[in-house]
């Protein structure tokens, strides 16, 4: 078995990877590496062809490839050593990592610091048990996005959407361009789930009908998909009885949410947070394990890649910092309060001026962002489906940690 | 002829009517502010967006795809168009980010370029 | 002078089918196995709780079920360790909570010894709550059967279908029965690939066993049953490590691959195609499970599935030999344990109308299963990928299954998405076949020479994809 010694070792080459795999070595670390599972680097956003991407980050609105094209470009020029169509297999907590791929065997590679950056998988129907057959033409967006634009096919010609989230909206869009016809969009929800951006040109543009507080009640078919059956909800979730609506398709996609995939951080015995399902991590973006940090969707589920990129650059920097020598020490815990979920991080070291991340419980018009009861920020226009964001400096702290040495996070709706 | 959007120009998402009355002159309801009723008026009358989609290559006996889009704004109203003069084409040889794969689309004046490198196409 | 080998066809390739096909390749007979999907294993056989009973709720003296269930569970395990598919005895505990329960569990355990059994015992909540620490806190007694077991009603189909055809049955797949005509001592089964003539007919065909027989002037009428069940994801662990049933509701289950399932119904179904899972089963379901194991969850939920039981009319396992030569064979459920019984059952009835069975001395009892990257050590995994490089190229990342395995699932009968995933795993896991689908499909479309569009996820018409890209807008 080969085995290989690395300062930093990132898993997973897609946008928070690309990003610490390139400020790792920037940062001084001298041996870099990437195990890669595909083919390509870039993760999803080789397949995400549509534009919106680096406007935060390039200044330019860039489609995924050409985004990810300037990194693997980066990661090129300063010799980052890449391990493609490899599949790591486990890690241990003093930060071997255990791979295999056809060209080089089963092969291990001990690390100075590991940065984890798998990002995620997508919800399922067997998740939601959506009632009705099981018949080949269901699939989740983001499978037939693959399916659609890197693998060249189409998987159906009438397709309904589950789930208003902006996978689904951009699958909307594609496929009807791509000569399909798409009968709707169906949201448990009484709002869209992604950008209004999204709902205007993927949605509104072509007439595709959003579906607002519908369930999806069954799915049709046989042998394919034949139709789906949806039925109005009221604000408690109830299905109202009586107005269901049969809509004929052959094919489901499911847009359903996102789940960050962390089977190799719990081989490492790294702590998830129940809410986030990522790892519970500090500001340095460092892991319950030391030495092993965490960036981008696998540690919660981003918005934009341009603070995916950004979050892998920070957790390059501390793991750099730690295949250096230096230590981090959690100090004041975060958590969520009033109409806040999804925090993130969960502790803080102390050190440093850092950012929380969140996103609300429902849309809030006018928010007002407090931390132990002190006002920091307000937001217009909150929607669950856009992270926010509130800047912590360190001066601060002390000065807003309540009796508990916590920071307790909530939104006011001052609308 | 006649128009809905929700406006993006501030959070506030005011969902927008533009429509043209019996002169020709153009009207919107439902604007909170001047941006707004600009953004509405331009969605009905000269609405534009960036076309990003794949186009086929061969390359070796290779058959992949290209991820490409528009070089500029392209009108809403013909992407089908576009769309299907694009699934016509066959690239044959290698291409750079950037480069063009398809001049002056459909007289727009806008090209369709490469998004990525023909060598950095997944192979499958 | 020598007489020409007999020939005996089986129709359907179930666990019926592959059992009767593999116990006749031990004789001196030529066998072919018809089946009308493209694999073995696509019908009742894919979909079942793959429970093998000890005894006590198949018990009824003189009846055939009772015989097969309670020889069934020695032949089955002996069965899965020479053909190497899972099985697992975990034992089984049936647990009470008030008076009825107990009286449930006392009638269980008297019918399990009248059906032979000597191993039942009844234990009080100590012993509960020690084998079985996550049960609810109201149970007061349980009736516990150390010999009850879990195994795969797809992968038993598949292993004695791929014995049958070491030993030189012939399996003829993507192969639908039309009509079948009887022609002085022989039978000419007219199929849409052709004519096939046999001396004997082993008409195993479950769901469609009534129409087959219909064919032949004979008849086995069936009462159809719907049966849904729900399996949890694997990071629930193992909130149950034996089989765990209440005096009565829904059971809650290890499955053979490291899951916990809940289940089941038993519902009329609207047709014999009437599989759908439904939102009233689901919520009974999970209440009873919640009932009987408090900390199951509903997020945990992977997946929901139904398969339709071809339970007899006669309510009782069925081998009708009323027209001479043309056995039809069915036994609804449970079928693993019962498919090896009844195999040796069909042998005798065919013996009986003439049949000469010739023990041929080169059968081979072994199967191989494939060889599975997950299972393996680090050594054996180096060992393997240096062997073959396509053991390092990981398809499907959930399970952790390789190419060299889906590769191997092909040559061995493979034609499907679901055939790939029941001979490797490879789709079983979190994402269901998110990630290695269109990887599956695409190997699936190279290996097997025909366009992905053509690609299929089990039976005929469940096509993965329709159209290539760039062909549609050109239609249109």
């Amino acid at each position: 078995m080969k085995h290989i010694d690395m300062d930093v070792v990132v898993i997973g080459g897609g946008a928070a990877g690309l990003g610490a795999a390139v400020r790792a070595k920037e940062a001084g670390a001298r041996k870099v590496g990437i195990i890669e599972r595909a083919e390509q680097l870039g993760g999803v956003l080789t397949q995400c062809i549509h534009n919106g991407f680096g406007l935060a980050y390039f200044g330019q609105d860039m489609s995924g490839p050409e985004y990810i094209h300037r990194f693997i470009t980066r990661v090129n020029e300063l010799d980052i050593e890449t391990f493609m169509e490899s599949m790591v297999l486990s890690i241990t907590p003093d930060r071997v990592v255990t791979a295999v791929s056809r060209n080089t065997g089963l092969f291990s590679v001990k690390a100075g610091a590991i940065v984890l950056s798998m990002g995620c998988r997508e919800r399922t129907r067997g998740n939601l048990v959506i009632p009705g057959t099981r018949p080949a033409g269901v699939l989740t967006a983001g499978t037939a996005q693959r399916l659609v634009n890197i693998e060249g096919y189409i998987p159906g010609r009438r397709t309904v959407i589950i789930g208003s989230g902006d996978i689904g909206m951009i699958m909307a869009r594609r496929l009807y361009l791509e000569g399909g016809r798409v009968e709707g969009v169906v949201e448990i929800m009484p709002y869209c789930s992604g950008l209004i951006r999204n709902e205007n040109q993927c949605l509104i543009d072509f007439g595709i009908p959003l579906y607002l507080s519908h369930a999806t009640v069954r799915i049709h078919g046989n042998d394919r998909v034949e139709g789906v059956t949806i039925t109005p909800i009221d604000s408690e979730m109830n299905i109202i009885p009586g107005i269901e609506k049969y809509i004929p398709c052959d094919t489901v996609l499911l847009a359903v949410g996102l789940i960050p995939e962390n089977e190799i951080s719990k081989s490492a015995g790294i702590v998830l947070d129940g809410v986030t399902k990522g790892p519970v991590v500090n500001e340095k973006m460092e892991t319950g394990v030391p030495g092993i940090f965490a960036a981008g969707n696998v540690v919660q589920v981003y918005d934009l890649v341009d603070y995916v990129t950004m979050a892998g650059e920070a957790a390059a920097e501390s793991a750099v910092d730690f295949s250096q020598g230096k230590r981090f020490e959690n100090k004041y815990r975060i958590t969520a309060g009033n109409n806040v979920t999804a925090i993130g991080p969960q502790w803080t070291t102390g050190e440093s001026d850092f950012q929380i991340r969140m996103r609300v419980r429902r849309p809030i018009k006018k928010a007002e962002i407090r931390i132990n009861g002190q006002k920091l920020k307000r937001v217009l226009g909150t929607r669950p489906s856009e992270m926010m964001s509130v800047d912590v400096k360190q001066e601060q702290l002390e000065s807003i940690l309540n009796k508990d040495k916590e920071l307790q996070v909530e939104v006011l709706d001052v609308s | 002829m006649e128009k809905r959007v929700i406006c993006t120009v501030c959070p506030n998402a005011c969902v927008i009517r533009a429509y043209q009355d019996a002169s020709g002159k153009v009207i919107t309801e439902g604007a909170n502010c001047k941006q707004g009723e600009k953004f509405a008026a331009e969605e009905m009358v000269n609405p534009k967006r960036i076309l990003t989609t794949t186009v086929r290559v061969e390359l070796d006996g290779n058959h992949m795809l290209l991820p490409v889009r528009s070089s500029d704004f392209i009108n809403k109203e013909n992407l089908h168009t576009y769309m299907k003069e694009l699934a016509r084409i066959i690239v044959k040889r290698e291409v750079k980010i950037g480069e063009t794969v398809y001049p002056d689309i459909c007289n727009t004046g806008v090209d369709i370029v490469a998004s990525t490198d023909t060598s950095r196409i997944s192979q499958k | 002078m020598a007489s020409k080998k007999k020939h005996v066809a089986v129709i359907g390739g179930g666990l019926i089918g592959c059992a009767a096909a593999r116990e006749l390749s031990k004789y001196d007979v030529n066998v072919s196995l018809i089946e009308k999907e493209q694999e073995v294993a696509l019908g009742v056989s894919r979909a079942s709780s793959s429970i093998v009973h000890p005894g006590f709720r198949y018990w009824k003296p003189g009846t055939l079920r009772a015989q097969a269930v309670r020889e069934g569970l020695v032949e089955i395990e002996k069965l899965s360790l020479e053909l190497e598919f899972p099985f697992s005895t975990v034992g089984e505990i049936v647990v009470a909570w008030d008076e009825s329960g107990i009286e449930k569990i006392k009638t269980l355990k008297q019918q399990g010894e009248t059906n032979g059994l000597t191993d039942l015992t009844i234990i009080g909540p100590d012993e509960l709550r020690e084998l079985e620490p996550n049960v609810t806190e109201e149970a007061v007694a349980a009736l516990y059967s150390p010999t009850a077991a879990v195994s795969s009603s797809f992968e038993c189909t598949i292993a004695m279908a791929e014995s049958a055809e070491l030993n030189g049955a012939d399996i003829h797949c993507n192969t639908t029965v039309l009509e079948i005509m009887k022609e002085k001592d022989s039978f000419i089964i007219c199929t849409d690939k052709g004519e096939i003539k046999a001396d004997f007919v082993i008409n195993a065909a479950g769901l469609y066993v009534d129409e087959i027989a219909k064919m032949a002037g004979s008849r086995l009428p069936l009462a159809p049953e719907r049966g849904q069940e729900f399996i949890f994801d694997k990071n629930i662990g193992s909130i149950v490590k034996h089989m765990v049933f209440p005096a009565k509701g829904s059971f809650v289950i290890p499955t053979v691959h490291g899951n916990v399932m809940m289940g089941t119904t038993k519902e009329v179904p609207e047709d014999l195609r009437d599989t759908q899972v439904t939102a009233a089963a689901w919520k009974k379901v999970f209440n009873s499970a919640q009932t009987l194991i408090p900390s199951i969850r509903p997020e945990s939920i992977i997946r929901g599935f139904a398969g339709i039981r071809p339970q007899p009319e006669a309510g009782d396992i069925v081998i009708a030999d009323d027209v001479p030569g043309f056995i039809s064979a069915c036994s609804g459920s449970p079928g693993i344990q019962t498919s090896v019984v009844m195999a040796g059952w069909i042998r005798d009835r065919l013996e009986k109308q003439g049949l000469v069975l010739k023990k041929r001395v080169d059968f081979v009892p072994e199967r191989k299963k494939i060889r599975s990257f997950a299972a393996m050590t680090d050594k054996e995994r180096e060992a393997a990928v240096n062997e073959d490089p396509l053991y390092g190229h990981v398809i499907c990342r959930c399970e952790t299954v390789t190419e060299a395995e889906i590769l191997e699932a092909i040559k061995r009968g493979a034609r499907t998405l679901d055939g790939v995933k029941y001979r490797t795993r490879a789709g079983m896991g979190r994402c269901q076949g998110g990630f290695c689908g269109p990887r599956i499909a695409r190997i699936l479309s190279e290996q097997l020479g025909i366009p992905m569009e053509k690609v299929q996820k089990n039976v005929s018409g469940t096509f993965y994809v329709v159209k290539k890209a760039k062909e549609l807008i050109l239609e249109a």
